[in-house]
């Protein structure tokens, strides 16, 4: 290969991450006949999803897969927050194409005054409700929950929304504190469910589906821009050919998780009324509607389209 | 991978502390491979190194071990062990040992174990007529209990970085820290008959009751720290924060022996304590970092299984690495460093994940009482005041005991599984 | 080694002991709190572990200096014991100049990395702001005035490793053995 970029990511290797970046290194690899080669590095080797972030930009990284959530605070980029929105979105292919579309070219361009190029969209999977205790079935039953999120403004305001307690915990204390009862709950994707082997302390599910947790590849924007022509445009056609194809995939391996989780014991419970959850987060939406234009022109765009 | 450990070791040679050789090794090591525009990785990684919640273990149990000594509670323990040893040979060497175990259920660290235990138990010894090289041995090698007993923050780390239920792990810990107890007593014992050491004293009735009313409060510490991490009241990172607590009121309300004065200026050492495992850390991550970008650890792993797929022999493959990384490393930062391959092998060896905990933290420990560098061994030559070769040689049958009791541990299951099958969740 | 003691030494101790000492206690009671709050009214303090990682970094680096005054900072010196005194002197001058080496990048790319930073925002400064005050509080402070511990942390360091430097340098002129810091004499 004429070139060889590393490009981590903080997920490990059994992850929809991974399998994201793949499809993203074959179909480079397939239309520079190999003449870029792309190395993934999961399993958090070149660091968190920040550290990965700040490399990309410094230029000790080449190049990586970081979740969302990290954009708006490690890098200021507010857009960002468009794709986390509560309730916005409600199915993989739709926001699949909202990603594909104008919207999201806009909101990866949107990254290159931060010094990295956008490149596509992997998804980590719709996120969910987990509870230690008690099945969460109505609105009544979130309330008081000690319930683990990231904590991000955005996640906060939506947690709060909703009338649980939020908790601010490093990532890998979750399985304890679901084993001791530090935390009662924690809202995250089925397939961490399983793969993390949470259900072995929690039991109850509930599908709320309140936002995704898409991942978005960057690029350090000076190695791209150092690029020929057609290597930058093999790079992007890669990264915007494979978003389809990697939600699709995700969304097939939910269905699966969730058979699998049922067959360890797990309940999976539906809320009796959603649209009572949706009603009080409809303010956290609206107030950071307000705060940056392309996050407007994302919310009115999948309201168009669906 | 050779160029950074040949400059380490230089830099180590001439002087330079541990820490800054590990970071003067990277900086070294990306000038040689001409990777100069990483240069500002270095803040990031110290930076990434430290800012981990989980870290902030490390702080807490050394203010509790100092509010322990600024409280005269290390005392109490002392004196309580007198108590349960009476009128032996070899007494007190016996009760270094006891009072190590005792007090492992109130330090988080060897190191600070050593240094409690050290300033009250090597000058007592001294006193009675040891060898001030064999007395800072037992109390060098008696203080790797600490970790292995909760609270313990090797294990709450390794607990954190692999996923492993800490609970289970702190329950894991404590048989394969009494079965060291036990061996240490009964080579202590021998070697008191053969060499002739000295009878301990006895206390007197009345101080013998009193020390086990005073005694007794401070050992109730792991019993609240594990139920309270059992019950979830706190999570076993503020677990450490709430042991501190804890010995604030007792030296401040039971004992009535510390001041606001004394309170202070044992939250300032803890702070320039704390630092410099902190620095260790933050230049291990920089390493790290090195290490990972050549994909080391990986190929490392990979050797491993290339050499063999049996369990058994993996495992004493993984125990000599460890142990040759505890000669050179300070336990925390190998543990950082090593992770990465022991979740690559672990996957083959099929071990359970608590009893491999306990045996990573038992192998590291040993580190701490081994040449060149081991953290314990200089904090009791400084205290006992006794050159380094002298400890370490006194140290030598002690270092055997415990890689004895290390491959029971890694080949006998039951040493350490036996409590937490006991008490499951 | 210890510091000469100077007036400057002297301030410079007690600033130390003081800053030190504070920002230990305030670690110690957003820890405790946080766990009374969360399991004792159900209110958790989102912003108490982001504060306590972020006081752990500063305490790390700001002490380092004294640290090293304290001979905290573990390092071998069997080598250096057994040379005899001029070669010990030139072993440490050579060692000492490779730390100030090492400390000068941190200083300078530490510099760098805190100004980089400046565009990374501390959820936790909105956080706080909005537990007392209620509202949405100005846009959060930076994380420049974290990372920043770095350069000052290693510039004081190296301010410790320079004064051992030239009591070394004494010593390699006059032929006397070079002292160093009282390694674990310190401890707990
Ligand atoms: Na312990
Ligand atoms: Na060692």
């Amino acid at each position: 290969a004429d070139y060889t970029f590393k490009f981590g990511h903080a997920a490990s290797s059994r992850h929809a991450f991974q399998t994201g970046v793949e499809m993203f290194a074959k179909a480079v690899a397939e239309k520079t006949g190999g003449r870029v080669e792309i190395e993934v590095i999961g399993d958090r080797q070149l660091g968190d999803d920040k550290q990965l972030l700040e490399g990309v930009q410094l230029g000790t990284i080449d190049g990586a897969l970081v979740s969302s959530p990290t954009f708006p605070l490690a890098a200021g980029a507010v857009a960002v927050d468009a794709l986390q929105l509560p309730f916005v979105v409600t199915s993989y292919d739709q926001l699949a194409a909202v990603l594909a579309g104008p919207v999201g070219q806009k909101i990866l361009d949107s990254l290159s005054e931060k010094g990295m190029k956008g490149l596509s969209y992997y998804e980590a999977g719709l996120r969910h409700f987990l509870s230690r205790a008690k099945p969460v079935k109505s609105l009544a039953d979130f309330q008081g929950l000690k319930t683990r999120i990231v904590p991000i403004p955005l996640h906060k305001a939506t947690w709060e929304a909703v009338g649980t307690n939020p908790v601010g915990m490093p990532y890998g204390e979750v399985y304890s504190g679901l084993e001791t009862g530090v935390i009662d709950a924690v809202e995250i994707n089925l397939s961490s469910i399983e793969s993390e082997n949470l259900y072995q302390n929690a039991r109850e599910v509930t599908l709320t589906g309140h936002y995704f947790w898409p991942g978005i590849l960057i690029m350090n924007q000076a190695r791209f821009d150092g690029l020929p022509d057609d290597i930058k445009q093999a790079l992007v056609e890669a990264g915007h050919e494979t978003i389809a194809e990697h939600y699709a995939f995700v969304r097939d391996d939910e269905a699966r998780v969730a058979a699998e989780l049922k067959s360890k014991g797990v309940t999976i419970n539906q809320l009796d009324n959603l649209d009572e959850m949706r009603a009080r987060t409809a303010p956290v939406v609206e107030q950071w509607s307000a705060k940056d234009p392309l996050i407007g022109e994302f919310i009115a765009t999948v309201r168009k389209g669906s | 991978m050779i160029a950074y450990l040949g400059g380490f070791t230089a830099f180590l040679l001439i002087g330079v502390p541990v820490a800054l050789a590990l970071g003067l090794a990277s900086l070294a090591y990306l000038f040689i491979i001409g990777h100069t525009h990483l240069l500002i990785a270095f803040p990031q990684r110290m930076i990434a190194g430290i800012d981990q919640f989980v870290l902030l273990t490390i702080p807490f149990f050394l203010l509790a071990g100092s509010f322990m000594n600024a409280g005269g509670i290390t005392e109490e323990i002392v004196k309580l062990a007198q108590t349960v040893v009476g009128r032996i040979r070899g007494g007190l060497a016996a009760v270094t040992v006891i009072a190590s175990m005792l007090f492992s259920g109130v330090s988080g660290a060897a190191t600070a174990e050593a240094s409690a235990l050290g300033s009250v138990l090597i000058p007592a010894m001294k006193r009675d007529g040891y060898d001030p090289r064999y007395a800072a041995a037992l109390v060098a090698t008696s203080s790797i209990l600490g970790p292995l007993v909760p609270p313990s923050l090797a294990l709450i780390l390794y607990g954190v970085l692999s996923g492993t239920s800490i609970a289970d792990l702190f329950l894991g810990g404590i048989g394969p820290a009494l079965l060291l107890c036990l061996a240490l007593l009964v080579y202590v014992l021998v070697k008191a008959r053969i060499e002739g050491h000295p009878v301990s004293p006895v206390l007197p009735a009345g101080e013998r009751r009193r020390s086990l009313i005073r005694g007794l409060p401070a050992l109730l510490l792991p019993v609240i720290i594990v139920g309270g991490i059992k019950s979830g009241v706190f999570t076993p990172t503020e677990a450490a924060a709430i042991a501190a607590l804890y010995a604030l009121l007792l030296a401040l309300v039971l004992y009535r022996t510390m001041g606001v004065r004394e309170m202070w200026i044992a939250l300032f050492e803890t702070a320039t304590l704390s630092a410099g495992i902190m620095l260790i850390v933050a230049m291990a991550s920089m390493t790290a970092f090195v290490l990972g970008f050549e994909n080391v650890p990986r190929q490392i792993a990979h050797g491993l299984l290339g050499i063999t797929r049996e369990p058994a022999l993996l495992l004493l493959l993984i125990n000599a690495l460890l142990l040759l990384l505890g000669l050179f490393l300070e336990p925390l930062a190998a543990l950082i460093l090593v992770m990465p391959i022991l979740i690559e092998v672990i996957r083959v060896i099929g071990l359970d994940p608590v009893q491999f905990g306990v045996m990573v933290v038992l192998n590291l420990m040993i580190g701490m009482i081994t040449p060149p560098v081991g953290l314990c061994l200089f904090i009791v030559s400084a205290i006992g005041r006794v050159p380094i070769e002298g400890v370490s040689r006194a140290a030598l049958p002690m270092i055997a005991i415990c890689i004895a009791v290390l491959v029971l541990v890694a080949f006998v299951p039951e040493v350490t599984l036996t409590l937490p099958r006991l008490f499951p969740q | 080694m210890t510091a000469p003691s100077t007036g400057i030494a002297r301030i410079y101790r007690a600033v130390m002991v003081g800053l030190l000492g504070l920002m230990m206690a305030l670690l110690f009671a957003i820890m405790c709190v946080q766990v009374f709050f969360r399991y004792g009214l159900n209110a958790s303090l989102i912003w108490a572990e982001e504060v306590c990682r972020y006081l752990l970094i500063w305490v790390s680096f700001l002490a380092c200096g004294i640290a090293y005054q304290r001979g905290e900072i573990a390092a071998m010196r069997i080598l250096v014991d057994a040379l005899p005194a001029r070669a010990a002197a030139l072993t440490a001058v050579l060692a000492d100049s490779a730390v100030l080496v090492l400390l000068g990048f941190l200083v300078v790319y530490g510099w760098r990395y805190a100004q980089f930073a400046d565009g990374q925002r501390m959820p936790a400064a909105d956080f706080i702001w909005n537990d007392i005050l209620g509202g949405s509080g100005p846009a959060g402070l930076s994380l420049f005035w974290v990372y920043v511990a770095i350069p000052v942390g290693s510039a004081l360091l190296a301010v410790h490793v320079a004064i051992h430097l030239a009591g070394c340098l004494g010593a390699l002129v006059s032929g006397a053995r070079p002292s160093f810091p009282d390694a674990g004499g310190n401890q707990l």
